[in-house]
């Protein structure tokens, strides 16, 4: 393995490390649904894509490379759906959400 | 029910105001289930707090307005949902309700104190027993794994001849690149159907119990139902599961028929595929599903599985169960028609195991009690 695929590749993925930590963190510090579901939701994806591609300086050859571009457009795909969703269940069954943050009614 | 208030003005009241002046009077005592509320019991006046707070200037004429217009706002839905909100209050919501934003308002629900009961002596018994039983199981299971050999000790009863040949001549008996698929496929496919059996019936089990009871409540539809129907309203997840549902089938596929090659196999790929089918119909409904797959069809090709499975093993065993005079050959480990009857057996405990899991999910989100 190359020198420089090597120190990428890890720089990539204590990138991504470092902000699954901030994810934590940000789980436990957040006090309500929404913001955590935020921090959740974010950082995951932006994480996950940043060890995906140090991975990929890891494993250079195309067929690993195709898998952790899959795992990646997947988890895009997917990830964000699942926290709508859990929004959404959140703002529709609270029936004092105006108390947690500002409420735009809809027309 | 009229939502108009008393003193003639004709404005209409948003329905937590309507509970709040026709609900009985609640003792003070109870605890309100989010809890924290400082005006005390009844306080749904937490509604208008709100909307004074969103920053009309002047009091008097506009702020009336505005209350008037969201109270037409509140009608409007409750009139809709009024039997949701009232008659089903205990009932706990696993979906989407069907409309927007702006919900009506419920009473909150009293946290129920629990009684103490007084227990008679036979019951008294019971929980001595059942604590001196906990105690005593613990305390079986406690000496059984002081008295079990070390872990990867070379007398230990699981090294014996059976694994050595497994790991020695597995590849060459049953001709599966994946020791796993080959031990439970075929050296140990009679358990494996038992297990398949055992999904089978949990089905069958659950379609009696529920279907029953449905039958039962006959056929008037409730707002649940329509629910469960349509899937959920959101469209971002419509338009996701769309996308990714082919794939997650495919793969699912892809597991199942690599079972002998790579690690995976009918269970793992029967889940995918049951996984895949419960997430369509859990966004899209039933409505949707339906079309392709029903509990009547999943149960039609969990019998199929089985029978197939049988028959197969049946010939292998009638045949030896070693492949000598079997007529399928095993093929060259690594292809992908190789191993024998382990692919065709993988694909069965597939579709059994998809067909267990979508059907128990169907069933059970269907019911109504």
């Amino acid at each position: 393995m190359g020198q420089f695929r090597l120190i990428a590749g890890t720089v990539f993925i204590v990138a991504g490390l470092f902000i699954f930590g901030v994810a934590v963190m940000g789980l436990f510090r957040l006090r309500y649904v929404l913001n955590r579901v935020h921090v959740a939701a974010k950082c995951d994806s932006l994480a996950i894509m940043l060890v995906c591609i140090g991975l990929m300086f890891y494993a250079g050859d195309p067929g690993s490379i195709l898998k952790l571009l899959l795992i990646t457009a997947f988890v895009w795909l997917a990830n964000p759906v699942a926290s709508h969703l859990i929004c959404k269940i959140e703002v529709e069954t609270n029936d004092h959400l105006e108390d947690e943050c500002e409420v735009e009614e809809l027309p | 029910m009229s939502l108009l208030s008393e003193d003639g003005k004709k404005t209409v009241l948003s329905f937590g105001d309507w509970v709040n002046a026709n609900s009985p009077e609640i003792p003070p005592e109870i605890d309100y289930a989010k809890g924290g509320d400082p005006k005390g019991p009844g306080a749904h006046g937490h509604d208008d707090h709100g909307h004074e707070d969103h920053g009309h200037e002047d009091h008097g004429h506009d702020d009336h307005g505005h209350e008037e217009a969201h109270g037409h706002d509140g009608h409007g839905h409750d009139d809709a949902h009024g039997h949701d909100a009232h008659g089903e209050h205990g009932h706990e919501h696993a979906h989407f309700e069907p409309h927007e934003i702006v919900m009506p308002k419920r009473e909150k629900k009293p946290k129920v104190k629990r009684e103490k009961v007084q227990l008679t002596g036979v019951e008294h018994s019971y929980r001595v027993f059942a604590v001196i039983s906990g105690i005593l199981l613990a305390l079986v299971l406690l000496v059984t794994v002081a008295t079990l050999p070390r872990f990867g000790s070379a007398d230990a009863p699981a090294v014996n001849e059976v694994s050595r040949r497994y790991l020695e001549q597995g590849l060459t008996d049953t001709g599966a690149v994946n020791a796993v698929a080959g031990i439970i496929l075929d050296y140990r496919a009679f358990d494996t159907l038992g297990e398949s059996v055992v999904l089978f019936t949990a089905t069958v089990t659950v379609i009696f119990l529920l279907q029953q009871s449905k039958r039962k409540n006959g056929e008037e539809k409730t707002e649940d139902e329509v629910d469960v129907n349509t899937g959920v309203r959101s469209l971002p997840a419509k338009v996701i599961i769309g996308i990714t549902f082919p794939f997650i089938l495919l793969y699912g596929i892809y597991v199942v028929l690599n079972g002998h090659l790579s690690p995976g196999g009918g269970f793992s790929g029967g889940t995918i595929l049951g996984g895949g089918l419960i997430l369509c119909h859990m966004v899209n409904g039933e409505r949707f599903t339906e079309r392709f797959i029903t509990v009547k069809r999943c149960t039609q090709i969990m019998a199929a599985g089985l029978f197939v499975y049988i028959g197969l093993k049946t010939y292998s065993i009638l045949t030896g169960a070693n492949g000598a005079a079997s007529a399928i050959p095993l093929g060259t480990p690594g292809s992908i028609f190789s191993a024998g009857l382990i692919l065709p057996l993988n694909i069965c405990v597939g579709l059994v195991v998809a067909c267990t899991m979508y059907a128990l999910y169907n069933l059970f989100t269907s019911w109504r009690s």
